[in-house]
């Protein structure tokens, strides 16, 4: 039974094994955080109950940028908000009649599939701000968790 | 061997004021969370085991609000006033940060909030979740929540 376990070379099927934990470890630890998506407010791109994993590698050697759907932590990273970033810092952000606009042009959205008449006036982010909304725009303004954030709060990137 | 698992375990078991507050968390919220079959003898209950958590006036500031002094009796009235959803509901705090003042007598608590239910309408599995900061004062040898912060993790842009 040890011999099925362990192989032909149980010191080499150690080693690969002690290699596979240190990986997965690393891995998880402190590159890819899996991340189980609840609600709605990321459809069509994200449904409720999938599975990703937000990638803190993404950002070791850039920063943020428009369009990436990102995990922002709130206490810590064990619950995180998934939504994606609308707009980056210093710039001017309205939204009217569902249209977003940045620096006063519309933005355009390809994961957004229908934009209810959101409103929202004029505003202008501050050095290290972050703009975020979900992808679901069919849903009321009021019941969509959106809005500012940091740059300390983003965690990574979605993986897919 | 076994030296590094004494080790360990006198590390994770220790008895500290750290501990004992992070407990003392865990126990309010199973008393906060509502079990799906909810009876009058249960909610009065957790209403008897609630009052133990609670200063005798609590400091509440939501978001960019002022703060708010209310006394531990409108807090419980509050709390008992509102309706909970069918299927009832699951409340965890989780990356629970604890600092201790010097004097061990006051912690400051940074934690986020999950609430688990059902939504009311479909009866599909719901989860919210919301940042909040306490501040713990230890009043008979026990630790009651002094004051809550709630903070907007993504801040609404004035409307």
């Amino acid at each position: 039974m040890t011999h099925f376990i362990l192989g032909r070379n149980p010191r080499l099927t150690l080693i690969r094994a002690s290699a596979l934990i240190v990986s997965a470890i690393v891995l998880f630890g402190f590159v890819l955080l899996p991340v189980r998506l609840h609600g709605i407010s990321m459809l069509p791109t994200y449904s409720d109950g999938g599975l990703n994993f937000a990638n803190r590698a993404a950002y070791w050697w850039r920063e943020p940028a428009r369009g990436d759907a990102v995990a922002i932590r709130m206490a810590g990273e064990h619950v995180v908000y998934v939504k994606r970033i609308v707009g980056l810092p210093r710039e001017r952000i309205a939204i009217i009649a569902g249209v977003v606009l940045v620096n006063d042009e519309p933005l355009v959205e390809p994961a957004v599939v229908y934009k209810a008449p959101w409103n929202v006036p004029a505003f202008t982010l501050g050095n290290g701000d972050y703009f975020l909304i979900g992808d679901n725009r069919a849903m009321a303004a009021q019941n969509h968790d959106f809005g500012t954030t940091t740059r300390a709060r983003v965690v990574g990137k979605m993986l897919f | 061997m076994s030296l590094a698992a004494i080790a360990c375990a006198v590390y994770f078991w220790w008895p500290s004021d750290e501990r004992v507050v992070k407990n003392r968390l865990r126990g309010l919220a199973d008393t906060l969370s509502i079990p799906a079959q909810d009876s009058d003898v249960g909610r009065v209950t957790r209403f008897a085991q609630l009052r133990r958590y609670v200063a005798d006036e609590v400091e509440i500031r939501s978001g960019t609000a002022d703060p708010q002094s209310i006394s531990r009796e409108a807090v419980l009235a509050a709390i008992g006033s509102w309706t909970p959803p069918p299927g009832g509901l699951a409340i965890e705090f989780v990356d629970v940060q604890v600092t201790m003042a010097a004097d061990a007598a006051s912690a400051k608590v940074y934690l986020t909030a999950k609430i688990s239910g059902h939504d009311a309408r479909t009866g599909e599995p719901t989860v919210d979740a919301r940042e909040a900061r306490l501040r713990m004062v230890k009043r008979n040898g026990e630790w009651i929540v002094a004051s809550v912060e709630t903070t907007d993790t993504l801040e609404r842009p004035p409307s």
